[in-house]
């Protein structure tokens, strides 16, 4: 053949790669801070240190201000954590929705079977009755099959348009998610920047103490920065989570993008496929076949769907040319078949390695949730040990 | 003679009335009365006209009704008037009313409970109600729309109806002499009744704030959709 449709090439749909559990110490620094805010910081943190070291170790201010350490980044790994939560649902929800998109198209093969043009035999072998007397023709029986089937297919393929909307809303979601993700994310990322600047910045201090004052940098590395350190590795976690939900949620919008490529090429090749048949109607029969509905659905879909839109506009006049011109029209026919089956069959495959991936994603991030549950309930009930969850904050971020 | 914490005591209350917030409740307290008002003249005009189509129906259906008719039509009015005027008015909210009253009204009477309590409390905490009285009529929509059996609904009743009326409760059971009176070398009682009156605000913004992230989310992405539908996808935030 001389010239190639678009449809002609086959859709190549690409699973996401799983997302793999992010180890704590690797999830600082993913989200930039710029400097102006570290700067900030610093000058609370060192602000922060000289208070303490200015109180005597033994008063209880000192204490108060120990306890305000154990307290810090509550806020922000409860948020984020909230965040791990609810988006430990969105998977299977997708796997959910693409399910009617599967059925949907399960029935658009069905039906396409039925007039493909492969299992009819020799359609150009005249019909004989006893197989001896010329009776009807074949053919044309064959494409009044179109006729009856053209509503079934339209609804098929509305209901698919419907599907992908489906599809896109929930991208639209996953990305307002993210966005709020992210934002808890700079707060982490905020807070673990404190606790590991305070770390370093008590430890300083404790052994500048350790030649005047023993008592007090004992009380410091005994209180405050065990404190400290324990802080930094619960935020450090609930960070590796957060880092991790976010990438999982990366991968369910990009599934959702490759199987809303899938539908609309099935989509296209569809109508494409009909579209040969009514021209190789006319040019084999010379019989006009009437698709109504399909024009019509022709006309919506290719303003609901820019892409299948162009396609079927610049396809149109190559498809018209090659079926008249085309010795062997059927060929062309059954080209186009295959074209939808290839569609299908590469939308199957890409449903079965991304649902395999998504699992492997869903487990990983499950046990990684359940680990930071943990530190999470561990900071809740110190918390609580203190007897009033509203305490001051010394390190709120706004 | 006024002292000087008489003069700062004035000089405060005087810009705290011609503060934003000041002004505002000061026009909330106006509508609240003037919503009194309007409901009682409607109930006492709606049973006016009752009585009056009830005796000319009398009138038509038994004849003629006579002096008595017209002295028992007076006094059934007079009864009625003084048992609206009696019951109208809307009983003052107390703390065990507010723990047993309807999620919607509760930020409304919260406030008038807050506002009868006023003279009681120092000058420092005229601010932080004036304050508290804002977050209370922000969450007010919000919460007229909550499912009151839901964990966030419970979590504000407890803040407003049960937590807040303690608080000032609290302050008012110390005695007057020991008020100014620094404890331990810690806060005295009235810095600590403005502190708790500015945690318990904020906490009401922040519910306020998270009752209406569910709604926000939703025309957020009501919004992406439209984007990645009939722009293409491009990134979040990008044209």
């Amino acid at each position: 053949m001389a010239t190639q449709t678009v449809t002609d090439t086959p859709i190549e749909l690409t699973p996401p790669a799983p997302v793999t559990a992010v180890s704590p110490e690797k999830a600082a620094g993913l989200v930039p801070l710029d400097s102006a805010q570290t700067t900030k910081l610093d000058q609370r943190v060192s602000g922060f240190i000289d208070e303490l070291v200015a109180i005597d170790a033994n008063s209880p201010e000192f204490g108060k201000k120990v306890d305000q350490l154990t307290n810090m980044g509550r806020r922000e790994i409860a948020e984020a954590a909230g965040h791990s939560n609810r988006f430990l649902d969105r998977p299977t929800k997708a796997m959910d929705k693409d399910s009617s998109v599967g059925t949907d198209l399960a029935e658009l093969r069905r039906t396409i079977e039925d007039l493909d043009p492969g299992t009819r035999g020799n359609l150009l072998a005249p019909r004989r009755l006893f197989g001896v007397i010329p009776f009807g023709n074949k053919l044309r029986n064959y494409f009044d099959g179109y006729k009856s089937a053209q509503s079934h297919i339209s609804t098929i393929l509305s209901r698919l348009a419907g599907g992908k909307d489906e599809l896109l809303k929930d991208n639209a979601a996953i990305d307002v998610e993210r966005q709020g993700l992210w934002a808890a994310m700079g707060r982490l990322e905020q807070m673990i920047h404190i606790a590991k600047t305070l770390d370093t910045g008590l430890e300083q201090k404790a052994a500048d103490l350790d030649a005047t004052d023993p008592a007090k940098a004992k009380a410091i590395r005994e209180t405050a920065l065990f404190y400290i350190r324990q802080r930094t590795q619960d935020l450090l976690t609930q960070m590796a989570v957060t880092v991790q939900g976010y990438l999982a949620l990366d991968l369910v919008k990009k599934n959702n993008v490759e199987l809303v490529k899938g539908v609309d090429r099935a989509s296209t090749t569809t109508v494409s496929a009909l579209r040969t048949a009514v021209t190789v109607a006319q040019a084999l029969t010379s019989q006009k076949l009437v698709l109504d509905q399909i024009t019509a659905l022709n006309t919506t879909t290719a303003n609901i769907i820019d892409s299948t839109g162009d396609l079927l506009r610049t396809q149109t006049g190559v498809i018209h040319q090659q079926a008249a011109a085309s010795t062997i029209p059927l060929d062309t026919l059954k080209r186009a078949f295959q074209n939808i089956y290839r569609t299908m069959d590469a939308i199957d495959t890409f449903k079965l390695q991304a649902l395999d991936s998504m699992k492997q994603t869903v487990t990983v991030l499950t046990d990684e949730v359940e680990k930071s549950r943990g530190y999470i309930a561990r900071a809740e009930g110190a918390a609580q040990a203190q007897g009033s969850a509203r305490q001051e904050e010394p390190f709120r971020i706004d | 003679m006024a002292t000087s914490d008489d003069i700062i005591e004035h000089a405060a209350d005087f810009l705290r009335r011609i503060s934003p917030e000041g002004r505002a409740a000061s026009r909330r307290r106006r509508e609240r009365r003037k919503a009194a008002f309007r409901r009682i003249t409607k109930r006492l005009v709606l049973v006016s006209v009752l009585i009056l189509a009830g005796t000319i129906a009398a009138g038509i259906v038994l004849g003629p009704i006579g002096i008595n008719g017209l002295l028992i039509m007076i006094l059934a009015m007079v009864l009625a008037w003084t048992a609206i005027l009696m019951t109208g008015r809307s009983p003052d909210p107390t703390p065990e009313r507010l723990a047993t009253s309807d999620l919607a009204q509760l930020p409304q009477q919260t406030e008038a409970w807050l506002d009868k309590q006023r003279p009681a409390l120092p000058a420092p905490a005229q601010r932080q109600i004036d304050q508290l009285a804002l977050n209370l009529e922000a969450i007010a929509p919000q919460l007229a729309a909550l499912d009151p059996k839901l964990p966030e609904a419970i979590e504000v009743r407890r803040l407003i109806g049960d937590e807040l009326p303690e608080l000032v409760r609290g302050y008012q059971r110390v005695p007057p002499s020991l008020r100014r009176e620094p404890l331990n070398g810690g806060p005295s009682p009235d810095r600590q009744l403005v502190d708790g009156l500015g945690t318990i605000g904020e906490e009401i913004a922040r519910m306020n704030a998270r009752l209406a992230a569910g709604d926000l989310k939703a025309l957020a992405t009501q919004n992406r959709f439209l984007e990645i539908k009939y722009r293409g996808d491009g990134d979040i935030g990008e044209d």
